[in-house]
């Protein structure tokens, strides 16, 4: 396996008033291709922090993240965002779909933005909401769907572009405990079957020990926490 | 980037504009709909504005050119002895011209049950009329003099004299001696009025009589000679440059004037009344662009988090701009098509209220009605600069938006 991204060095702070709180500290660490890890920690501890900055939806105070031997730091709104569209995947603890559009209309978003045709598009999304078992809510509204439903919405979402790693932030926090053994299932299933990259923010042990590779988040810091040989 | 591309991107984002803008919270909710009625009542007031003064410049236009023709020639202090000698001259220099005929025309005093007027008789061939000029279309009651000395007058003559189809009123011409100079002789007979016509000006409807030319000459004592001709070409706006080129050669024998020209005053006065008009009623529709603009701030406030997910999926600050401007061009189409539906109602309404009451003053305008005249270009024009106005308002709120942070979107309730 090869390295996928890279965090060296990164640290970020943010100011609050006249002070000034450093929550990550000179943080590196390497994320393999096809790996599944998981950023364990404390509300506040700045897990989500990093996530964002490794998705690119925040630039760190300094250091770097290398995405494939590409600097993604030093890359302007435009590039990013057309390296967002292809190579990334989010999916939030809260479902964030655009209400005034259906299920179906939020996942092939990402791909009529780069002029995808919208009959492949949809044809494509309806392969993955046929994965997802979701296939009969393709047409409905976010309000008529329920919050696991909601949520693999969402991850269709994500996958559609056939992203290279999927970042997820407490993708479970927000469901009852079935639906969320099932998105954990489903993140797992998804990683094994498609060969992706995932990093998964969460607190929630359970859902950590799953993974093979955990990361602890504490005091700015990122320290290996376990690793399991695959 | 190909035009095919360029298309399907602006069908993307207009329809992503519109999905996010016709949700219940902006509809119903509130100042969208105000925003939105504030707009449609600005177009729909630019509508009338123009369309009745395009029409009051139009009504003028039709009111010259139904009575006397696009060009009009006449001898200056005497009279034409041949007729068919004068029109081949004219002919020859013009090949352009259409229609030509000749008129003759006189002061005179009528007078019907003790009451007197000046007028100016017109003296026609009928036949002649009929296939150059187009006041036939312009009666109210009755129609042509057909008959020895018959005679149609405007409505302003007919109320002022009190006069009805039948009625028998003397026609008195001077005839000016060359012996005495002090002195003219005056000739007068008896006409019946066959016909009450709307001549579109109020002081031809006021002033004007027109009888048959053969009456009028045997009256005035002239034979068969006559005062002009009226002219027929093509295309009325070539009025002026023609009679231009025709004044080279026929002046100064011959006074030389078009329907431009005899109105110039008022239809200069009344474009520049309709271009001072459009910026004034304009405002209405600027303070209605900046009501949509404080509207689409506060839109673009409420979506912060819709903003942050967008871009996570990869759209750019200028495809989040785009989306929000063009929210002000649907506000702008649809605030623009609703004004158009109103203002054309108001048009309308414009036409009823002159049928109704008398609200042109006659003596002020020169013509007692306006035809509303509803002009695709003013159309475009309105279309477009309320277009324009409303993108403007747009682009701060788009701007901002797309300003926006992802990790503060993200946080944004």
């Amino acid at each position: 396996m090869s390295i996928l991204l890279e965090v060296k060095n990164v640290s970020k702070t943010f100011k609050t008033g006249s002070s000034e709180v450093l929550v990550l500290k000179n943080v590196s660490f390497d994320v393999q291709e096809s790996e599944a890890i998981c950023l364990l920690g404390a509300s506040g501890s700045g897990k989500s922090t990093l996530l964002q900055i490794m998705g690119t939806l925040d630039r760190p105070t300094s250091g770097e993240v290398v995405f494939d031997s590409l600097n993604l730091i030093d890359m302007d709104d435009d590039s990013l965002s057309r390296f967002r569209n292809e190579k990334m995947g989010f999916v939030f603890q809260f479902h964030h779909l655009i209400h005034e559009l259906t299920a179906l209309e939020n996942v092939i978003l990402p791909c009529l933005l780069v002029g995808e045709d919208r009959a492949e598009a949809e044809k494509k999304a309806q392969n993955w909401f046929e994965y997802l078992g979701i296939q009969d809510r393709m047409l409905h509204y976010p309000d008529q769907l329920s919050g696991g439903e909601l949520q693999r919405v969402s991850i269709a979402r994500a996958l559609i572009k056939n992203p290279s790693i999927l970042l997820a932030d407490e993708p479970t926090g927000n469901l009852d405990s079935e639906n969320s053994k099932k998105v954990q299932q489903l993140f797992f299933q998804l990683q094994k079957q498609l060969g992706l990259t995932l990093i998964v923010v969460t607190h929630d042990i359970e859902f950590a020990r799953q993974f093979s590779k955990v990361y602890r988040v504490q005091d700015g810091h990122v320290l290996l926490e376990s690793q399991r040989l695959t | 980037m190909s035009k095919v591309k360029q298309f399907s991107d602006l069908k993307f984002f207009l329809w992503l504009s519109a999905k996010l803008l016709f949700n219940k919270k902006f509809l119903f909710g509130g100042s969208g709909p105000l925003s939105l009625f504030g707009l449609i009542l600005g177009v729909a007031a630019l509508v009338p504005s123009q369309s009745v003064m395009r029409g009051f410049e139009h009504t003028l236009q039709k009111a010259v050119i139904d009575m006397t023709g696009d060009i009009q020639i006449q001898r200056r202090g005497a009279l034409i002895n041949s007729w068919d000698d004068f029109e081949k001259e004219v002919r020859e220099l013009e090949p352009s011209i259409q229609k030509m005929m000749r008129f003759a025309d006189m002061e005179a005093v009528v007078a019907s049950q003790g009451k007197v007027s000046g007028v100016l008789v017109k003296g026609m061939d009928m036949q002649e009329a009929a296939e150059t000029l187009s006041f036939q279309q312009r009666f109210l009651e009755g129609g042509l003099p057909k008959d020895k000395n018959e005679i149609a007058v405007g409505t302003g003559l007919a109320k002022k004299l009190s006069l009805s189809l039948g009625h028998k009123i003397y026609v008195a011409v001077p005839l000016s001696t060359p012996f005495e100079s002090t002195s003219f002789k005056r000739r007068a007979e008896e006409f019946t009025v066959v016909g009450i016509l709307d001549m579109g000006k109020n002081d031809w409807n006021e002033r004007l009589v027109i009888s048959h030319i053969k009456d009028l000459q045997n009256l005035a004592l002239i034979g068969d000679r006559v005062s002009g001709g009226f002219i027929r070409i093509a295309d009325s706006h070539q009025a002026v440059n023609i009679s231009a080129k025709m004044a080279e050669t026929l002046e100064p024998r011959y006074y030389i004037n078009n329907w431009y020209n005899l109105n110039r005053n008022v239809l200069e006065a009344a474009g520049l009344e309709k271009i001072v008009i459009f910026f004034v009623v304009f405002l209405i529709v600027v303070m209605a662009a900046f009501n949509i603009s404080s509207t689409l701030y506060i839109f673009i406030r409420s979506r912060y988090k819709d903003i942050a997910i967008l871009k996570t999926l990869g759209f750019n600050s200028k495809a989040i701009k785009s989306i929000f401007v063009l929210q002000g061009f649907v506000i702008g189409t649809v605030g623009t098509m609703g004004g158009f539906i109103v203002g054309i109602f108001l048009s309308y309404g414009f036409m009823w209220l002159q049928a109704t009451v008398d609200i042109i003053p006659g003596a002020v305008y020169h013509i007692d009605r306006i035809d509303i005249d509803l002009s695709i270009v003013d159309f475009i024009v309105i279309y477009v600069m309320t277009l324009a106005a409303c993108m403007l308002a747009s682009y701060y709120p788009a701007k901002k938006g797309s300003e926006l942070l992802i990790v503060d979107g993200m946080k944004k309730d």
